[in-house]
């Protein structure tokens, strides 16, 4: 298990002045306790806005009610289908539930720049044939198939089975799509064919929603789920009565998920007190510029990135590599974000995986300076991303005020980084009120398994509307505060 | 004779395709490039004399090689033939004795183990009449083009590996091969897999991994069992984790055409006991294995053999019968050489690529789809 190695450590040898010098310039990436709670201050006013409708319109944390009122409690069971759509590789699952044991079979399927680029027809069309080959492989025409839907992208939720595409990221930009409920696209797309009448889409969530339903499932105090990935969000449980913008019954339980798209957190500058020139170099070049701050600061898609432009800026000032750099290290998005968890995880005896991804950079014969230098710059960019996320996270269990809860996290962030959860642990404690206890665990397949359940959950609720009535009002379903 | 000499700004635009000035002047390919570039485009070269006992080809079509894995975010260097080419019979050299050619035979030209790329030209002067094969008239010369490059790698690959395939098989109900690299090596390995296999191939599964989607849905085209895809921008664990679950049972069989310390590490975390792995190093690189892992499992690393000349027989007379399948090419005037290599480079050209040099033939493309 590799040792997260104190900046002291890492840096001993290094001549004085070029540390002077390099933590000059890398000083701007690290911030202090008082930014992480001022970020908490404003996070929290931006949820209650996102919240209100007099100024829900304008507010960066947009705070989308999901329409997910129960969570699953290990009871569910049977056969269901659910699809991850998150980016191009689309999964479709077979999930058997039984006796809170879960079985699962899932084939990806490609989906080609072309369709990305094309219809929301083609892009629909082509989703039901890969779910028609899932079928066939697993001989399934003849079953009722319920299916539960991750689907990945910023959506206003309309209800358990209907969400708005707000708008395309991560590539995607087909036409026709944006502004309808992609429910009603799959089924169409399905109804086109005539050949899957089996096959209904009962629930459509998203990821932060799916990571937290998979780990409810197994854990009774699960409260937030959270997804530090390509990208960053996360939802959590919110009385209904917080959730000025709510349309739907009051019946219990009386509380809903929300959807917080966070990683809008910052569009109107409010983060800009903490924003470095890597931050605002690497948001220049991105497809949203302006947009997604706190997600740019976060996510993988990006972290690589603001290490590559501090790692270049260092080369410039002849800190690294002798002043020389490579075409490759110059390269836009070059500079992977596995490399910092590959790097951060190296052996510091030998620096040897270091060695190797400055070698695929094209970075010819490193000195164990620079590799101790490179490993610096990837520290203190994930350390930031962490306990950026930290303070996100506190925020969310401050507002809920609960005893316990649990944090369920997805995404390859979290999952690879040899310290991520750490640095959370350390910096969430530090942040929340001192009357409340936590937990941050791994949650496994949310996109695929929480689908599922998800679907398990909403076909339950029609039965259980049944038996309400006949045994008027007696039967109550599983609340949220179980 | 028209040679395919770069002008200034074709010169340019190849030194930017493949990467820094001062690396690209390291190589002989530059000093060849750079000599070129001192021709005008449109000049003309005298044509070389036969070489005394062998035989000067006129060459009319040559394969667009390229080595494999470096494609997208990476440096891209083109290999000038002749590693792949056809063409005819030109000039039968004077000491020659009882020579089986004659002028205007179709024939094509197996490379010398250290040939020097010499850019683009139109004769070629072969010293060892053993590395000339004739074309039989039934093989068009631009599918011959492209038997002694990939091809016969290929099928070097595919005869290393299929004894322990077919051992495999009597023990095994379901057989699993990976091969990486889905470019013009990995859709000849497709199909000459399904040719040495024939009709009794139902227990053994190809699969296909690569970097670029478009690629693997080219490979899917040409019939292999799967894709996996392999992006370069993903952690480790997951790329592991998709073979693993597109691979149930592990995988038996690895031919790696990339052969980088990266995928030899991703080969041997889904590595099967007594598995068998075929790498073909493209640069110089090294990779860590653990050899007491690699002795309890029995497993085999073998690198990627060349081809012979005998196996180039035997591909070819398979082609002239139709039992192997042509992987998909397309064919194009060897004068838009630097921007098709460019379109090989983005990926927006999946299949092989086959130049054709002017004099040969009229003006329209062959296209096979």
């Amino acid at each position: 298990m590799p040792s997260n190695l104190s900046s002291r450590t890492l840096l001993k040898g290094i001549p004085r002045k070029t540390l002077y010098e390099a933590e000059n310039i890398l000083k701007p990436l690290e911030l202090t306790d008082d930014c992480y709670r001022k970020v908490m201050e404003i996070m929290n006013q931006n949820i209650e806005e996102g919240l209100h409708p007099d100024t829900h319109a304008n507010a960066n944390i947009k705070c989308f009610p999901t329409y997910v009122r129960s969570v699953p409690d290990g009871s569910e069971a049977g056969v269901f289908l659910a699809l991850d759509l998150g980016g191009t590789n689309f999964r479709v699952l077979l999930i058997n539930l039984h006796d809170q044991e879960v079985s699962l079979e899932s084939k990806i399927y490609m989906i080609p720049q072309p369709i990305m680029l094309g219809s929301g027809d083609q892009l629909f069309d082509h989703i039901a044939d890969c779910i028609f080959k899932f079928m066939c492989d697993h001989n399934l025409h003849d079953k009722s198939l319920p299916l539960g839907f991750t689907f990945s992208f910023s959506c206003r939720q309309a209800g358990l089975d209907k969400a708005i595409l707000t708008t395309w990221t991560k590539g995607f930009k087909c036409e026709g799509v944006e502004g309808r409920n992609i429910v009603e696209l799959l089924h169409a797309a399905i109804d086109r064919r005539k050949d899957m009448k089996n096959v209904r889409c009962l629930a459509v969530i998203n990821d932060t929603v799916g990571a937290l339903i998979s780990c409810a499932h197994s854990d009774p105090d699960c409260a937030i789920g959270l997804i530090l990935g390509t990208g960053t969000n996360a939802c959590y449980i919110e009385n209904l009565d917080n959730v000025k913008t709510w349309d739907g019954d009051n019946d219990d339980p009386k509380q809903v998920l929300i959807n917080s798209e966070w990683g809008g957190f910052g569009n109107d500058g409010c983060l800009d007190f903490i924003l470095t020139d890597f931050d605002r170099a690497m948001d220049n070049y991105s497809i949203n510029p302006g947009k997604q701050i706190y997600e740019k600061m976060i996510s993988g898609m990006y972290m690589g990135e603001i290490a590559r432009l501090a790692i270049e800026r260092l080369r410039k000032h002849k800190l690294l590599f002798e002043g020389k750099g490579s075409e490759q290290l110059s390269t836009r998005g070059r500079f992977y974000t596995k490399y910092i968890s590959e790097i951060e995880g190296d052996d510091v005896d030998n620096f040897a995986m270091t060695k190797e991804i400055l070698e695929e950079l094209e970075l010819t014969s490193p000195t164990d300076q620079d590799c101790r230098l490179v490993r610096h710059v990837c520290s203190l960019v994930s350390k930031r991303a962490a306990y950026l996320a930290s303070a996100g996270i506190a925020c969310l269990l401050n507002k809920m005020g609960r005893e316990r809860a649990t944090v369920a996290v997805d995404g390859s962030l979290y999952r690879f980084h040899p310290f991520f959860h750490d640095l959370m642990m350390e910096k969430t404690a530090q942040l929340i009120q001192p009357n409340l206890s936590f937990k941050i665990r791994l949650s496994n397949d949310g996109s695929g398994k929480g689908a599922a359940l998800m679907a398990a959950v909403a076909s339950r609720l029609p039965r259980e509307e049944q038996e309400q009535n006949k045994l008027n009002g007696a039967m109550k379903e599983t609340s949220l505060n179980n | 004779m028209t040679k395919a000499a770069l002008n200034q700004n074709e010169l340019r635009a190849l030194r930017k395709l493949t990467g820094e000035p001062e690396v690209f002047s390291s190589s002989i390919q530059s000093s060849s490039l750079l000599s070129s570039s001192t021709c005008d485009a449109m000049s003309s070269m005298p044509v070389p004399d036969a070489p005394d006992s062998g035989l000067l080809v006129k060459i009319s079509h040559a394969g667009a090689c390229y080595l494999e894995g470096q494609t997208r975010n990476r440096r891209f260097t083109p290999q000038f033939p002749g590693n792949e080419v056809a063409g005819t019979v030109h000039e039968i050299g004077n000491n020659l004795p009882n020579a089986n050619f004659t002028v205007g035979d179709r024939v094509m030209v197996l490379p010398k183990e250290d040939s020097i790329n010499t850019g683009y030209a139109e004769y070629v002067p072969v010293d060892d009449i053993n590395r000339v094969i004739q074309v039989p008239n039934r093989v068009p010369l631009e599918v011959a083009a492209m038997l002694p490059g990939d091809a016969l790698k290929a099928y070097a690959a595919v005869n290393c590996a299929a004894p322990h395939v077919e051992k495999l098989r009597k023990v095994k109900s379901s057989v699993n091969i990976l091969v990486i690299g889905g470019s013009s090596l990995g859709l000849w390995s497709v199909k000459l897999a399904k040719y040495m296999m024939g009709r009794n191939c139902n227990n053994v599964r190809l699969f296909v991994a690569d970097n670029s989607i478009d690629r693997l849905l080219t490979a899917q085209d040409h019939g292999c069992y799967d894709i996996i895809h392999w992006n370069e921008e993903d952690h480790e664990q997951y790329i592991v984790e998709r073979t693993l679950d597109s691979c149930r049972g592990g995988v038996d069989v690895i031919i790696d055409y990339v052969g980088t310390n990266r995928t030899m590490q991703r080969c041997l975390k889904v590595l099967n006991r007594e598995g068998l792995i075929l790498v073909g190093g493209n640069k110089p690189c090294e990779t860590s294995i653990s050899l007491s892992t690699l002795a309890a499992k029995q497993q085999s690393i073998v690198g990627v053999p060349r081809g012979n000349v005998n196996q180039l027989i035997q591909l070819l007379n398979a082609v002239q019968e139709k039992q192997v399948e042509i992987p998909a090419y397309k064919v194009f005037p060897v004068e838009d050489a630097n921007h098709i290599f460019e379109e090989i480079c983005e990926c927006r050209i999946t299949e092989r690529a086959v130049f054709r040099f002017g004099s040969q033939s009229s003006g329209h493309l062959v296209d096979n789809h």
